[in-house]
């Protein structure tokens, strides 16, 4: 079955263990409001319009099988509820400035583009999954295994919010899953996420129950100012994470990340953190420091960007 | 965790003693110094003499301009030395040999910098050629007149073909010998050699060779003694008992090498400097790639002896930390005329690390005292050290190299990498004929010169710089069906060249069916520049045979003594001439955008794609849009494109083996070092079809072009190792296969971000392993961020330390000029989202 797929980062450094492939996964069961992936929040494919390339020649308008196009002064609009992503404006565009996020690839497809840094993933680099919420695309499960035979190290980067079934399809041919637990309280996590955590928290029982067979769990929690950074928030998931005793390697706090802005405004989608800053460092070292006294796991790591106290970031 | 800052702080050396320190800050006073080693003229005194030999710098067209400059003011310069009676019926070799000596031993001034361990000064001296009156007119009329080289030379790089030139340096002399045997043991071979020679080749070239030979031989000699005169008169005049002991013992020191075989760690160094930077006063030619070899593995046994005898670990750096500062004075040669151009990075290099027999891993204590001085010292320019790894390189190294990468801007050295290197050589060996030199049972042995250009040490006049080619000019010739695409003017005078460029009529574009007959084509003219390019360096290598002999140099030659021929007449076991395929992902990228944009999609045909290129794609936005941004690109580990590149590499250098010098019998072979040639070319050379403008950079050396590598270091490394010719069965050595022998410049910029923790640094780790694996010979890591290099050209006065990697070489950030600079922030501001 074919997946899905908006874009593919090669030399990850961020997305598990060593140096890895990600791959994004189009759609997703959340809708948390500060997503940082927004292009693969729909399932279905999106045109992005990249201004600073556009040499505003207007082929796209006039190969446009459905009228979407239009310049309104120097700003190409996109009707969004005609376009059907059939892409043939980012072909024809000279400029590469039209750009179409969710491209399908059969699972074997995928596996060829996402080996081609095998000689770099080393002892424990591999390929990540992500999104989105990968697993919400039954292909998933035929991509994790088509790696596994190749003999590459899978990793899942999931929200949790997906059909117990489908989990355990997966884990069998994943070695290393990043779990996302954002908030624990239920009514502020549908406020934040337009979900409750209920599955969530029961796939989590199962993920670390796997852990305990030999997988390897990370757990990840962004932390979003005014909304998952208190440090109540912090030592609850901290608690949580302890509970399962050793299931969990990991714990990683992800400093909130606003350079995902421009995705937003290409999308046309507004977003409520627009205007929200990094954290300061010493706000993220002070949840760092609440989260080192949980206990939680053996590594809990700080990781993202912060800016310096007194600093504006813009 | 990262934490936003505004700049990063420049590295800074550490752990230096007062000795060291003080050496270190007084070298950087650079004009302010009261010493330096700033050329000095010496001349025979006759009206007819001369002393610059422009030969060694028609690979540099920065200097044209001032060729006869040069040769007019070095004699009015000079300081006369009377010639001994029946001077001028010696050969050149046995003149030369004599002045340089005369010049280098008795008319330089010897000092001793205060605390130094290590003598040997003075060493950039510009002498009399030494040539006769007749000499002199015959050989000014093949350099200088109508139809003559410089003109030649000057043209060819006027209408974008590229340069080239016999050039001293870039070799690695066998160092290793004098160690182990001294200059006397070099004097003995070649008296025996002298003595077997029959009355009439006494009398002839060969034996006027060794009689040269073996005067350059007392040159080290006696030089020493003179040293060690001095190290004794100060140690007498010295009242701190500790530095008395120092150069007493520096007097021993040179009371017996380099004459004889050095025996402790000292010695070893303080011979192995004073032979090196004789080369350069033998060149007249401050250092550029006279390089050391394995150096790690040579000095070993010395470093062992020492240390069991009880020598400080400390003092062995101490004494290295000297011969570093003693590296760096090359670059005083024109130190009053700025530190500039060809001034911007030498390349004394050597090797450390790397692969020995059977595949064992030679890394050793050495190894890593070499590694601390480095990043002790850093930043610095020279010497230029370049590590070897290989799939077998020891974890405790590569934690080392990448803790080095991590904390400077730049790696502190430039890293080689040996299957893929090794598999050049060999592939070199088969297609020279020369298995016998160069197999499977030395290549392992292999070291580089200059920046990353392999070779074999000790017996390979590997002249790796001395014809650098635009490939590109073959893709404006292929358009114009032989005819150039605009006019090309003098750069000096403005005057447009109106004789015919000579190249085949290779049929106009629109009659080429398909892609592949504009292939063929195009490899029509690609033989045809390539021709070109070997036969003018032959006239100035013929020239350099015949009037500049660098007796003293082939003494550090092996085969320069058994065949009885200086080192420039093609003396040496090995002798090679590389030519550099320069703007190869440039052309690339062109041949991509012709297929694409003609006949695969048929955006444009041949008429409007040439008139969009004469027009400076001015009026053609459009098309120029879709060569930059929708035809395929080398860089991205797309298979198609990277396949071209490969056959076209393949291609190319196949067609460079056909050819050998008639003035020395110099096998030329291909490799990939652009220097600073794709900047200043690319204002030559018209547009090109990929949808660069004239007056943009052309690529760099192996490197895709610059903003195309858009998936990354690991896609770009891929499609560098796919050009040289990727993995397989039977490749050159085990799975590599590579068509440059001489190796290709890679660089590449990571972010700081990359190494900002333990776990990053292994990332960096497998990155570099997959290198082994994937990637091509050599790689330079730059580590910038952009706001970082913004600020230095701002506030130059807070970065005069800040040292970036260009190319093959480091330069210091603020000394380059401010398009380099912009390219360099453009290419790390890239890498960063």
């Amino acid at each position: 079955m074919e997946v899905i797929i908006s874009d593919i980062q090669r030399m990850s450094s961020e997305d598990g263990p060593g140096l890895r492939v990600t791959a994004f996964f189009k759609g997703c069961s959340l809708r948390c409001e500060w997503c940082h992936n927004p292009e693969c929040i729909a399932f279905h494919g999106e045109l992005i319009w990249n201004e600073n390339r556009c040499i505003r020649c207007g082929t796209c308008i006039g190969v446009c099988p459905n009228g979407c196009l239009a310049f309104d002064a120097d700003t190409l609009k996109i009707d969004r509820a005609k376009c059907v992503a059939c892409f043939r404006c980012e072909d024809a565009c000279p400029g590469a400035a039209l750009e179409g996020k969710g491209k399908a690839f059969t699972p074997e497809k995928l596996c060829r583009e996402l080996v081609k840094d095998r000689a770099y993933f080393g002892t424990d680099g591999g390929v990540t999954l992500s999104g989105g919420e990968a697993l919400m695309q039954p292909g998933s499960v035929e991509v994790l295994q088509c790696l596994k035979s190749r003999g590459i190290q899978t990793a899942v980067d999931t929200c949790g919010m997906v059909p117990a079934e489908t989990l355990e399809r997966a884990l069998p041919f994943t070695d290393i899953v990043l779990y996302d637990i954002k908030v624990l309280d239920n009514g502020l996590h549908e406020k934040l996420t337009g979900c409750g955590n209920g599955t969530i928290l029961e796939n989590f029982d199962l993920v670390c129950r796997w852990a305990e067979k030999g997988g390897r769990l990370w757990v990840r929690t962004p932390l979003i100012p005014g909304a998952t950074d208190s440090p109540g928030n912090i030592e609850k998931i901290g608690a949580l994470i302890k509970s399962k005793g050793a299931s969990v390697e990991r714990w990683e706090l992800c400093a909130f990340n606003n350079l995902c802005r421009d995705k937003y405004r290409r999308l046309n989608i507004p977003w409520k953190y627009r205007e929200t800053s990094l954290l300061t460092e010493s706000e993220a070292k002070r949840l760092a420091a609440a989260a080192e006294k949980t206990l939680a796991c053996a590594q809990i790591r700080l990781t993202g960007a912060t800016m310096k106290e007194g600093e504006t970031n813009g | 965790m990262e934490t936003k800052k505004k700049s990063s702080a420049v590295k800074t050396p550490y752990n230096l003693s007062p000795r060291i320190q003080w050496l270190r800050d007084y070298y950087f006073k650079g004009c302010d110094r009261k010493w330096n080693n700033e050329f000095l003229a010496f001349t025979t005194g006759s009206d007819f003499d001369e002393l610059f030999d422009e030969t060694s710098f028609y690979i540099v067209p920065e200097v044209y301009a001032f060729f006869n400059t040069f040769v007019k003011s070095f004699p009015q310069a000079a300081y006369p030395v009377e010639t001994p009676a029946g001077f001028y019926a010696w050969s050149i070799a046995e003149r030369r040999a004599w002045f340089v000596k005369e010049a280098a031993v008795n008319r330089m001034p010897a000092e001793i910098l205060p605390g130094d361990l290590i003598a040997g000064g003075r060493f950039n001296l510009m002498a009399s050629r030494c040539w006769s009156k007749s000499e002199t007119k015959q050989r000014n009329k093949l350099a200088f007149g109508k139809g003559g080289v410089r003109e030649k030379v000057i043209e060819f790089k006027d209408r974008g073909f590229g340069n080239c030139g016999a050039t001293s340096g870039h070799l690695i002399p066998d160092y290793p010998r004098i160690l182990r045997e001294g200059f006397a043991g070099v004097k003995a071979d070649i008296l025996t050699r002298l003595d077997a020679l029959s009355a009439a080749d006494k009398k002839g070239p060969r034996g006027s060779q060794l009689r040269a030979m073996l005067t350059a031989c007392s040159m080290p000699c006696e030089l020493a003694a003179r040293y060690a005169r001095l190290c004794g008169e100060l140690a007498g005049k010295e009242a701190d008992s500790a530095r008395k002991a120092e150069l007493e013992t520096m007097k021993r020191n040179l009371e017996k090498v380099p004459e004889k075989p050095a025996e402790d760690f000292w010695e070893a160094l303080q011979s192995l400097w004073l032979t090196h930077m004789l080369v350069l006063t033998d060149e007249n030619y401050p250092g550029a790639g006279v390089s050391f070899g394995r150096i790690d593995q040579y000095l070993l046994p010395y470093w062992q002896t020492s240390v069991a005898n009880g020598m400080d670990r400390e003092f062995g750096k101490e004494l290295l930390k000297c011969f570093w500062m003693h590296c760096n004075y090359a670059y005083d040669a024109m130190i009053s005329t700025g530190n500039q151009g060809i001034t911007a990075g030498y390349g004394q290099l050597f090797n450390i690390s790397g692969m020995g027999k059977d595949g064992r891993d030679m890394t050793n204590e050495l190894t890593y005292v070499f590694l601390e001085v480095i990043d002790e010292m850093s930043p610095i320019l020279e010497p230029k050290p370049n590590v070897r790894l290989h799939t077998g390189s020891p974890e405790p190294l590569l934690d080392k190299v990448v803790d080095l990468i991590a904390g400077s801007q730049g790696a502190p050295f430039l890293l080689n990498f040996d299957e893929r290197s090794m598999a050049g050589l060999l592939r070199e060996a088969k297609m020279a004929g020369c298995e016998d030199l160069i197999n499977t049972g030395n290549v392992f042995d292999y070291a580089s010169v200059g920046c990353l250009e392999n070779t074999m040490c000790g017996n390979d006049r590997s002249a790796t710089v001395d014809c650098n080619l635009n490939l590109l000019k073959a893709v404006e010739l292929t358009l114009g069906n032989g005819k150039e695409l605009m006019e090309y003017t003098d750069a000096v005078w403005g005057k447009p060249y109106k004789s015919p460029v000579g190249a085949p009529r290779t049929g106009e574009p629109e009659t080429f069916a398909d892609f592949e007959a504009f292939y063929a084509a195009f490899m029509t003219q690609t033989r045809f520049i390539i021709k070109k390019i070997v036969d003018l360096y032959d006239e100035s290598s013929a020239l350099r045979a015949r009037f500049s002999p660098t007796p003293y140099l082939s003494c550090l030659v092996r085969g320069c003594a058994e065949k009885g021929l200086d080192v420039t007449q093609g003396g040496a076991q090995l002798n090679f001439i590389t030519v550099e395929g320069v703007t190869f992902a440039t052309t690339v990228d062109s041949l991509l955008a012709v297929k694409y944009l003609i006949y695969d999609k048929k955006i444009c045909d041949f008429k409007t794609l040439i008139a969009a290129l004469k027009a400076n794609w001015k009026g053609y936005e459009v098309l120029q849009a879709a060569a930059k941004n929708k035809a395929p690109k080398y860089g991205r580990d797309d298979e198609e494109a990277d396949a071209l590149a490969c056959r076209f590499m393949s291609d190319w250098s196949s067609e460079v083996w056909k050819y050998k010098t008639a003035s020395t019998g110099a096998q030329f072979r291909g490799g990939m070092l652009s220097w600073n040639y794709w900047i200043g070319s690319g204002y030559i050379l018209p547009a090109s079809p990929d949808g660069r403008e004239n007056g943009q950079f052309l690529s760099n050396a192996i490197c895709p072009v610059n903003g195309t590598d858009i998936n990354g270091p690991t896609s770009n490394a891929n499609s560098v190792g796919a050009a040289l010719g990727g993995k397989g069965e039977n490749g050159d050595f085990g799975e590599w296969f590579n068509c440059l022998p001489n190796g290709a410049s890679h660089t590449i910029t990571l972010s700081p971000a990359l190494m900002r923790d333990g776990e990053h640094k292994a990332k960096l780790k497998s990155f570099l392993k997959g290198y082994v694996q994937n990637g091509g010979t050599a790689l330079q890591i730059n580590i910038l961020d952009a706001d970082m290099l913004r600020d230095a050209q701002e506030h130059p006065e807070d970065y005069k330390n800040l040292l970036v990697r260009v190319t093959g070489y480091n330069a210091y950030f603020t000394s380059i000029g401010r398009e380099l600079q912009d390219e360099i922030i453009a290419r790390e501001s890239h890498n960063r989202f």
